[in-house]
């Protein structure tokens, strides 16, 4: 006999009836717990899944009081409970059913449901409670919650818009976030296609380059996209979405996030656009500046040294800066490491440094650059040979004028001796003349034969040194006559004068003057022009730039004479170089060393030999065309390369003096 | 009738060697050391033609004594010889028709002796 039978009590024909074997058989196998009690709250019967639900076995329990299965409060307030519902017919779980918790053997809590029926079985009032295990629909429903709270937290913390999109890309969920990135309730997106939200730029580039993409079947990720907020102004953000199917492959939906990159869009544009500034302050500025690491090796490279250096940034970054500049490198060698030592900059002035047979000089300052844990260093170089130049042409100038300044003040003291000279030489030679009838006169009174006179003096070389005096006069009024030159301010005469003309009458003064025919022997010399057409007129002073065109012509024919080519050749070229005409005089004679070139204009420095030159007539030329034309007269040569002297006059007449 | 020149200059080598040479040309060359000398000579009755003026003289200056001596003698033509580089005829002296200017140093006084000569043709 079992111990959870319905009623010991009851006879042996009605146990073994057959309604009551099927009864039994339902009540053991029920996957509930059965549990039965009088109206006293006294067990009478417990089935095989009420012995596992509460841990006890059915003879432990039969007998007893049902509270021993009830925790607090449960089992305090049943008596009273069942006494009320006995004495006032209130019903509270019976007939009705309800959560509860129960207590098992071993003590622990767990949750039920329990339904209790009323039983009247003729003589007394009995209960049944029938009860099932809710321990594991509780702690699935625990674990969704949970999980439900993770989600909502998370989403919310991370300030992420989550959201949900049916396969036609219509909202079918958005959480709350959206109202913050795009200023609208979640309810406000949802039915509405996500392209509605897009800015209108975007829409239009999605139109164009994803036509199809509602049926796009793939995952994304961070996709960059562009919507309206509410407010009209732009959102950037960043996308990534899933296609959710159903057990047969179908799209059912899209889930995703979209997460606000606006700022840091904004940000990293802002960024850019500093780069992009600074790197343009940088290039703008004329002087070469490059930054390198420690070692030397460059990082920063700017427009100034890419044009000088003809390598582009994109191939000198990464470079050794003494590779990149070797003829700076030799003096700069250990600047790098010493500003970055001594944590100030260290110059250089006027570091003079050769490049293609011409002197360039630059100033170079190296600054440390210490900041943020990086060592390195920024060299600027500046080019500064044209300053160097005008300096020097200044200090030429000044030389110039100061030889003009006394020449002013000594000519008449000189010119009147001279003039004593040259006019007692022209007396002595006429009065030693044969011919001269005054002479004839006064020899025939003094009874000598004039004619062997003459002959006399011709065989002792007197003619000779009286010839020789006055060209040595003569020499002494002309450097005075030069150096006047610096000393002459006025420009009354200066008017608009054809280049080409100008030249052309001193090509021909040189090759028809007898003088000049005798020592420069221009036959023998090609005069080549190249001649700019319709060059404008400069405003000059002719006289005075014929002198100096006349001057180059002659040097040029004299370098000629002393070698070089076998075809001499002398090439005038004129060519327009914005507000100057510029005037090319080249010779393809012996050419000069960068000593003598550098010299030329000096006052009194000649190559000539003593007689030939005054040594002013190069320097008269600078004075002309500088001092008194505000042009400006260089000269490009080496030994064996010529020389070419180039002449720039201003068209118009200059503001200055 | 010979032309008859005078010579102001006080540099006797130069005044010595330009009434050489004009006296070779057939002119009769009186010379004076200074302005003052000048005024003396034509105050005391001596009559020139042309007069070949120095301008840098001690006492007088070239310009005061053509002034004088043009008051005393209005026929009289003058010719400037100077050793400055930068004079120029004084304004009021061009009123007294061409005075020709000979910068020294002269390696040649031919032109000279032609200008004499034409100038005092105008005179008579």
């Amino acid at each position: 006999m079992r111990a959870h039978k319905v009623n010991e009590a009851l006879p042996a024909e009605e146990v073994n009836k057959p309604d009551y074997r099927l009864f039994q058989a339902i009540v053991d196998n029920a996957v509930d717990g059965i549990i039965g009690m009088d109206d006293r709250g006294c067990v009478i019967l417990m089935n095989p899944a009420a012995e596992r639900l509460f841990g006890y076995r059915a003879e432990e329990i039969i007998g007893r009081n049902i509270t021993m299965l009830m925790p607090e409060p449960y089992r305090s307030e049943h008596d009273q409970y069942l006494r009320k519902y006995l004495s006032t017919g209130k019903k509270n779980i019976i007939g009705i059913g309800r959560e509860v918790t129960g207590l098992r053997k071993d003590g622990v809590i767990f949750p039920m449901h329990l339904a209790v029926a009323e039983i009247w079985d003729g003589k007394r009032r009995l209960f049944a409670g029938f009860m099932h295990d809710l321990t594991e629909r509780k702690r699935v429903e625990a674990a969704l919650r949970e999980s439900e709270e993770r989600f909502r937290q998370v989403a919310s913390m991370t300030g992420e818009w989550i959201w949900e999109q049916d396969p036609s890309g219509v909202y079918i969920y958005a959480s709350s976030a959206v109202k913050d990135i795009l200023g609208y309730e979640p309810e406000a997106i949802l039915g509405r296609n996500y392209q509605e939200l897009y800015t209108r730029e975007q829409r239009e580039s999605v139109v164009d380059e994803l036509p199809e993409s509602p049926y796009i079947q793939d995952r994304f990720f961070r996709l960059l996209n562009r919507y309206r907020h509410k407010d009209g102004h732009e959102v950037i953000t960043e996308s990534t979405g899933e296609p959710i199917y159903d057990a047969e492959g179908r799209l059912i939906k899209w889930r995703g996030v979209d997460r606000d990159i606006t700022t840091q869009r904004h940000q990293a544009e802002e960024l850019l656009w500093m780069r992009a500034y600074l790197k343009n302050i940088i290039d703008s500025m004329p002087s070469i500046l490059v930054g390198v690491d420690k070692s030397g090796q460059v990082i920063e490279w700017n427009l100034g040294a890419e044009r000088a250096t003809g390598v582009p940034a994109a191939k000198a970054v990464g470079r050794e800066f003494a590779e990149l500049f070797p003829e700076l490198e030799s003096q700069l060698a250990h600047h790098v490491q010493e500003a970055i030592r001594r944590r100030a900059p260290v110059s250089t002035e006027r570091l003079a440094t050769e490049k293609e047979g011409e002197t360039h000089y630059a100033d170079v300052m190296v600054y440390p650059l210490l900041a943020n844990g990086f060592s390195g260093a920024v060299i600027r170089v500046d080019d500064i040979t044209s300053r160097v130049r005008i300096e020097q042409m200044m200090v030429q100038t000044e030389k110039m004028m100061s030889v003009g300044g006394l020449a002013a003040g000594m000519a008449h003291e000189i010119n009147n001796p001279l003039s004593g000279v040259l006019q007692s030489c022209q007396n002595i030679q006429r009065r030693l003349s044969p011919d001269f009838p005054a002479n004839r006169q006064t020899a025939e009174t003094l009874g000598l034969d004039l004619d062997q006179v003459r002959h006399y003096l011709e065989s002792r070389g007197i003619l000779d040194f009286i010839e020789g005096i006055q060209e040595a006069a003569i020499r002494a009024a002309r450097i005075v006559a030069d150096m006047l030159a610096f000393s002459r301010r006025s420009t009354a005469e200066f008017a608009p004068h054809q280049v080409e003309e100008m030249l052309e009458a001193v090509v021909r003064l040189a090759t028809s003057d007898y003088d000049l025919k005798k020592k420069y022997d221009f036959k023998q010399i090609e005069i080549v022009r190249d001649y700019e057409p319709a060059l404008n007129p400069v405003y000059c002073d002719h006289t005075e730039i014929e002198q100096v065109f006349l001057n180059l012509i002659k040097n040029a024919a004299q370098s000629l004479a002393e070698g070089g080519a076998s075809s001499r050749r002398i090439t005038l070229r004129t060519r327009r170089e914005g507000n100057y005409a510029r005037v090319e005089i080249e010779d393809n004679g012996p050419g000069m060393d960068e000593k003598i070139r550098r010299r030329v204009f000096e006052p009194f420095f000649t190559t000539k030999p003593p007689g030939i030159g005054t040594g002013l007539g190069l320097s008269v030329s600078y004075f002309i065309v500088t001092e008194q034309h505000k042009g400006s007269i260089t000269v490009a040569s080496a030994p064996g390369k010529g020389a070419c002297f180039v002449v720039k006059l201003p068209f118009e007449r200059s503001v200055k003096t | 009738m010979m032309t008859r020149v005078l010579v102001v200059d006080d540099e006797p080598l130069i005044a010595c060697s330009v009434r050489a040479f004009l006296e070779d040309e057939g002119m009769d060359v009186e010379c004076a050391g200074s302005a003052e000398e000048a005024l003396h000579l034509v105050q005391v009755g001596e009559a020139f033609d042309v007069c070949i003026m120095d301008m840098r003289l001690p006492g007088i200056d070239g310009n005061a004594a053509i002034r004088a001596l043009h008051v005393v003698c209005p026929k009289l033509r003058f010719i400037i010889q100077t050793g400055s580089s930068n004079y120029s005829v004084a304004e009021d002296l061009r009123a007294m028709g061409d005075i020709p200017l000979f910068r020294k140093p002269m390696a040649d006084m031919t032109p000279l002796a032609s200008k004499i000569r034409r100038l005092a043709s105008q005179t008579l």
